[in-house]
């Protein structure tokens, strides 16, 4: 079996903020920089937690890998994690193939830009050459429907315009690997439809691999074929999605309960 | 030690298409609601200068130097290049509007951006920098290939401090205002607004401690006083750059797994 993204034992902690009065002197932040540099990361500091401890699955090539868990759980990390926007504090991520995040729409686009300008930037962002944008650049467009308004600042664009020009670049990278965090209700309904048309056009071709966090527990069930479980700080992997919500529901009954 | 520090401009090379484009937009995001335009590139100096002649020359009389008008301009325009990208520098990483946070991509590119996009800023002054020393009788010579070695010099060390001021004003944003504060007085320890000779004896030793002046002298010694510029200044540039640049490096790796969620 072929692995498309895999983590093995991975653990992630996040520095914990305390009240600012703690924090006021240079000469505290100063030493504790000092500190930090030389124990650098691999080292337990109790001013640090645990978001996630020794986590290992892997998403085989061509599935679609759900993941659920309430907020705050780590999703968002999880993918960020395999985007290689954060470091694990120890364990390994690997990942096999161009890997495109949609962890948020529109990073970096510019308002003052025209929406043609935009994508071009965008696209190179997401790891595209000049030449791929430029081949891809009439179909983005088409995608998004903004039509003329291609060659006004994005500024001056709905913020449904907005969305749907981010989106459409975002899906037109064409990445081996693709990580979404809960982004699939974009613009109208028929743009909605659109991209869930070209979405399961994608998935069914089997070439890309896609984790998808979502709390929509029926599209994890209706378009995952393995769906993990976060509880923090662990992370079970469940082979069908059923199962998964099952646990899923079972875990909040017993949080829920006084 | 080496190797992270090859690595680390390597993954520049690697992004180079991304670099090519920010900076575009950023030369071109500059001015691009204004009516000027690119004029505003050339009016900056052209107001320091002005207020500096006035000053100077007409208020009080303190500096004594043929043309100063054009001194000024050849001092100010390497000037505001490096103070340029220091002021663009600083935010840069902590700034960047998501790019750091949501899309996988060295940050190092974005301090590498400030530079360049000020680097571009400066050769789009340069000509007419060199048409105004022609208009003064300061016909460019053999001295000039000396240029590109100074300005790629110049480069190295701006990168090494917009490097270090990034990073560290992820952490803490005071770096950012402390940057803005101590330009200031950088400023005036350089001899940009005076000549180095006026300084006395003693001063100018230990002015030659400013990186500053390493940077800012070799641009005076080519093109008014039309000779290489000095092996002093060449070595000393030389060393500021690979230990800005060392220094940098360092202090961005070894917080660079924490850039990400600090921001």
């Amino acid at each position: 079996m072929e692995y498309a993204v895999r983590l093995e034992h991975v653990t992630k902690r996040f520095r914990r903020y305390r009240p600012v009065a703690a924090h006021t002197t240079l000469k505290t932040a100063f030493v504790e920089w000092a500190n930090a540099l030389r124990k650098r990361r691999n080292t337990f500091s109790p001013a640090r937690f645990e978001v996630l401890e020794d986590v290992s699955f892997a998403a085989v090539r061509g599935e679609t890998l759900g993941i659920i868990g309430r907020n705050g759980a780590g999703k968002t990390t999880l993918l960020k994690l395999m985007a290689g926007i954060y470091r694990p504090d120890s364990g390994r991520v690997t990942v096999n193939g161009r890997v495109a995040a949609l962890l948020e729409l529109g990073a970096g686009f510019h308002p003052d830009f025209t929406g043609r300008e935009n994508v071009v930037v965008s696209g190179i962002v997401h790891g595209l050459s000049k030449r791929e944008v430029r081949e891809r650049f009439d179909r983005i467009v088409d995608f998004s429907g903004i039509g003329e308004f291609i060659d006004a600042p994005v500024r001056t664009y709905s913020a449904g315009m907005y969305m749907r020009l981010a989106f459409s670049v975002a899906v037109h990278v064409e990445p081996e690997v693709l990580l979404v965090d809960e982004i699939l209700s974009v613009g109208d309904e028929s743009f909605q439809r659109k991209s869930r048309a070209v979405m399961e056009e994608r998935l069914r071709s089997g070439r890309m691999t896609t984790v998808l966090v979502s709390h929509d527990l029926d599209v994890i069930q209706q378009v995952c074929h393995r769906v993990v479980v976060l509880n923090p700080p662990t992370a079970t992997l469940f082979e069908r999605p059923q199962e998964a919500v099952a646990e899923f529901h079972r875990m909040m009954a017993s949080e829920a309960r006084p | 030690m080496l190797q992270s520090f090859l690595e680390h401009f390597r993954e520049l090379y690697r992004y180079r298409a991304l670099i090519d484009s920010l900076v575009r937009r950023e030369v071109q995001a500059r001015y691009r609601r204004s009516v000027l335009g690119y004029l505003w590139t050339f009016l900056n100096p052209l107001l320091l200068l002005s207020v500096y002649l006035l000053v100077f020359t007409r208020f009080t009389r303190a500096v004594t130097v043929e043309n100063y008008a054009l001194f000024l301009f050849v001092g100010i325009l390497p000037w505001l290049w490096l103070s340029g990208s220091v002021v663009s520098g600083t935010t840069s990483i902590a700034m960047s509007g998501g790019l750091v946070t949501r899309v996988c991509m060295p940050p190092q590119v974005l301090p590498a951006v400030a530079v360049i996009s000020n680097l571009v800023n400066f050769l789009l002054g340069l000509p007419v920098m060199l048409v105004a020393a022609a208009i003064f009788g300061k016909i460019p010579g053999a001295a000039y290939v000396w240029l590109p070695v100074v300005i790629a010099l110049q480069t190295l060390f701006s990168y090494g401090i917009a490097l270090t001021v990034a990073t560290l004003t992820v952490r803490f944003r005071d770096v950012q205002f402390l940057a803005q504060n101590l330009l200031m007085v950088w400023f005036f320890l350089t001899p940009i607004a005076y000549p180095i000779a006026m300084v006395p004896e003693r001063f100018q030793r230990l002015l030659q401690f400013n990186p500053a002046v390493a940077f800012v002298r070799p641009y005076q010694q080519i093109v008014l006083e039309g000779r290489p510029p000095s092996p002093l200044h060449l070595t000393a540039g030389l060393a500021w750059g690979i230990l800005a640049v060392g220094v940098a490096v360092w202090v961005f790796e070894s917080l660079r797994d924490s850039l990400a969620e600090e921001i």
